[in-house]
């Protein structure tokens, strides 16, 4: 294998990271522009800043959204990994191969039909629909990612470690809690924040179950948006980009801090053979 | 009373370990069995993987599960630890039915094959783990925990976590961890599989000590013989989810009761034969080829009987010239030669077209006259080396 640049190489990168990025820095650059016009330079600015925190409706939006993102992300966690834990460790159960498949499903299910049978569903049993319904349905549809990462990791799981528990003397709830969770931490805490970034995102699910007084953060921008792109709009998008960006920076951070350890270990156990 | 003072073990530990060669448990008529496994079967779906077995093993024996991989012993060790539900029959453990017995309530601790330390935990925590669950007292527990650290040698590392230790460290904090219960029966998976051969001789006789040491029954599930053969007092030789035979480890080996033994524990030499007649203590046999053999033995068989005649290669001479007394000699030529330092291995083809194996002790620094290959050689047995086996 050649490690050299060829010009072939310069080109794919800089295509691949230009197709992937140009959007988004166009979208944070024009936040920052002094002028109304979105598509027109007039000079550096952070006013829409302020403005868009100055937007009682917009700030309302967020609240919302953050509420329901961290509700919906949290139960969704617990449900999920219950989920991941019953379909790999009762392996024998009758009808868990329809299960596992039943589980996945709604990944690959369009939001729309999501969105509109949980519509039908809390329409049928008279629920009023507003934050409540918007949580719901966020836990509906992002509890299989978490039971779909958790499921993984429980896959390369040694069993051993927790008959080593049960023979110990731990009951299977402590052996839960203080063997099984513990060690599995890592691909639940990716579940939740997989949970709570499709939660903050989410747009189509939230439009069918969404009332008065739960409008979302994405359901604001967008319908804003049909307005007219505003540079207060750019803004609060550009804001999103950071918090995400910061998330994935502090999740690649741990995990390479958790590397080094590990190879620090390694090697401490190679000095005293 | 505690059944073993660690304080003492630990601050006096090359006290001699008290061995009682007269201990023989299974000996003793109307002895209570400490283990009970009555009529025992256990199917995974059509498979049945421990089929109608029964077993005694008595307080404080160091006992061997000995079989290739597949031959149900590990699942018979499971069912006393409390992960393998019985299908059929019942296992008994100091006179209580363990069948509706979860784990967690037994008086059993196991040492893992892969170890199974508690990746998250430090040394410490992990043999503290098994006395939390009990509430011990705090004081108790450091206590404790010292001792087994001191037990195993591993003082300086107790606040090590375990991916901070080599495969032998590892396996020293495992057995800590196993016996800070002071379990009344350790259950030993496959414990040295994962160290090297020096390392793994040196930690059997270990094993053997602390067994002796403690008082503690301890069973060990192995498919390495001499492992088996080097801690045990017995040995269960398994295959196919049954026992084939259960003995001390010298009776096995000089007494295999099938051919199946023989060959698992050792290497053996078989000869198709048939009985043709007895004499003063002894079985005379005719082997297929023809030639006239005799065997020492107090047993009787049917005349005519397909029978083998079975012999170690260590209880085989070889030599250029056909011994005086020359009984079970046999006439062949040399076809292959291991040269394994200690012993010389000789593979002999005999003119009736089988080969047998002779191991020769290297008492004397190899000379030049040493039997080569292809030469003419006769091997001979005398009866008592030898056995006769029926299966």
């Amino acid at each position: 294998m050649t490690r050299q640049w060829t010009s072939f190489n310069i080109a794919s990168v800089v295509l691949g990271f230009a197709f992937l990025y140009i959007p988004i820095l166009l979208l944070i650059i024009y936040s920052f522009n002094a002028s109304k016009l979105v598509t027109v330079w007039a000079g550096f600015s952070t006013k829409w800043y302020a403005a868009a925190f100055a937007n009682l409706g917009l700030v309302d939006a967020a609240w919302v959204t953050f509420k329901v993102a961290i509700v919906s992300a949290s139960v969704a966690t617990v449900l999920g990994t219950m989920a991941a834990m019953a379909l790999m460790r009762y392996t024998r159960f009758r009808g868990r191969f329809l299960f596992s498949g039943m589980i996945y499903a709604p990944l690959v299910m369009p939001e729309v039909i999501t969105g509109l049978s949980l519509l039908l569903l809390f329409v049928a049993v008279g629920m009023e629909r507003g934050i409540t319904t918007v949580t719901l349905a966020h836990i509906t549809f992002s509890m299989c990612f978490v039971a779909v990462v958790v499921q993984s990791r429980l896959a390369s799981f040694d069993r051993s470690l927790e008959e080593a528990a049960l023979d110990l003397g731990a009951t299977p709830a402590r052996t839960f809690f203080s063997i099984t969770l513990p060690i599995i931490m890592p691909a639940v805490i990716a579940g939740w924040m997989l949970a709570f970034t499709l939660s903050l995102d989410d747009l189509v699910i939230a439009q069918f179950n969404s009332g008065p007084g739960a409008t979302t953060l994405p359901m604001k921008i967008f319908s804003q948006v049909r307005l007219g792109v505003t540079p207060e709009i750019n803004a609060v998008c550009t804001i999103l980009v950071a918090i995400v960006t910061l998330g994935v920076i502090i999740a690649s951070l741990s995990m390479k801090y958790n590397d080094v350890q590990r190879a620090r270990a390694e090697q401490l156990a190679m000095q005293t053979k | 009373m505690r059944p073993h003072d660690w304080r003492r073990l630990v601050s006096n530990p090359k006290q001699p370990a008290a061995l009682n060669r007269s201990f023989h448990p299974w000996l003793e008529k109307d002895k209570q069995p400490f283990i009970e496994f009555q009529n025992v079967t256990k199917r995974y779906g059509a498979v049945t993987a421990v089929d109608d077995l029964s077993l005694k093993i008595y307080e404080r024996e160091f006992f061997a599960l000995l079989g290739p991989s597949g031959c149900g012993k590990t699942t018979l060790m499971r069912m006393l630890a409390g992960f393998e539900q019985v299908t059929q029959g019942d296992v008994f453990l100091a006179g209580e039915n363990l069948a509706d017995v979860p784990p967690y309530r037994r008086p059993v601790n196991m040492m893992f094959q892969s170890y199974a330390l508690f990746p998250h935990m430090s040394v410490e925590k992990n043999i503290a783990f098994g006395l939390k669950q009990d509430g011990m007292a705090k004081s108790e527990i450091n206590d404790r925990v010292a001792d087994m650290l001191a037990l195993v040698k591993m003082e300086d590392f107790g606040k090590r976590k375990p991916d901070q230790l080599s495969g032998g460290q590892k396996q020293r904090v495992a057995l800590a961890r196993s016996l800070a219960k002071q379990p009344k029966l350790l259950l030993l998976d496959e414990p040295l599989g994962a160290l090297d051969r020096k390392l793994r001789e040196e930690t059997q006789f270990e094993l053997v000590d602390l067994q002796e040491k403690l008082g503690i029954t301890f069973m060990i599930v192995t498919h390495d013989q001499e492992e088996a053969m080097t801690v045990a007092d017995r040995i269960a030789v398994m295959d196919h989810g049954r026992i084939i035979q259960v003995d001390p480890p010298m009776e096995m080996y000089e007494r295999p009761n099938s051919r199946y033994v023989a060959d698992f524990l050792g290497d053996i030499n078989l000869i198709a034969s048939k009985t043709v007649g007895h004499a003063k203590g002894k079985v005379l046999l005719q082997s297929d080829s023809g030639q006239d053999l005799q065997v020492n033995t107090s047993e009787e068989f049917a005349v005519g009987r397909n029978v083998w005649f079975a012999s170690r290669p260590e209880k085989l001479n070889i030599s250029r010239k056909k011994p005086a007394k020359a009984l079970n000699a046999l006439e062949g030529e040399v076809w292959d030669i291991a040269y394994l330092g200690g012993l010389t291995v000789y593979k002999v083809k005999l003119d009736s077209g089988e080969f047998v194996k002779a191991a020769v002790l290297n008492s004397a620094v190899s000379g030049a006259d040493m039997i080569t290959w292809e030469e003419r050689v006769w091997v001979s047995c005398s009866p008592q080396g030898a056995r006769v086996l029926i299966s």
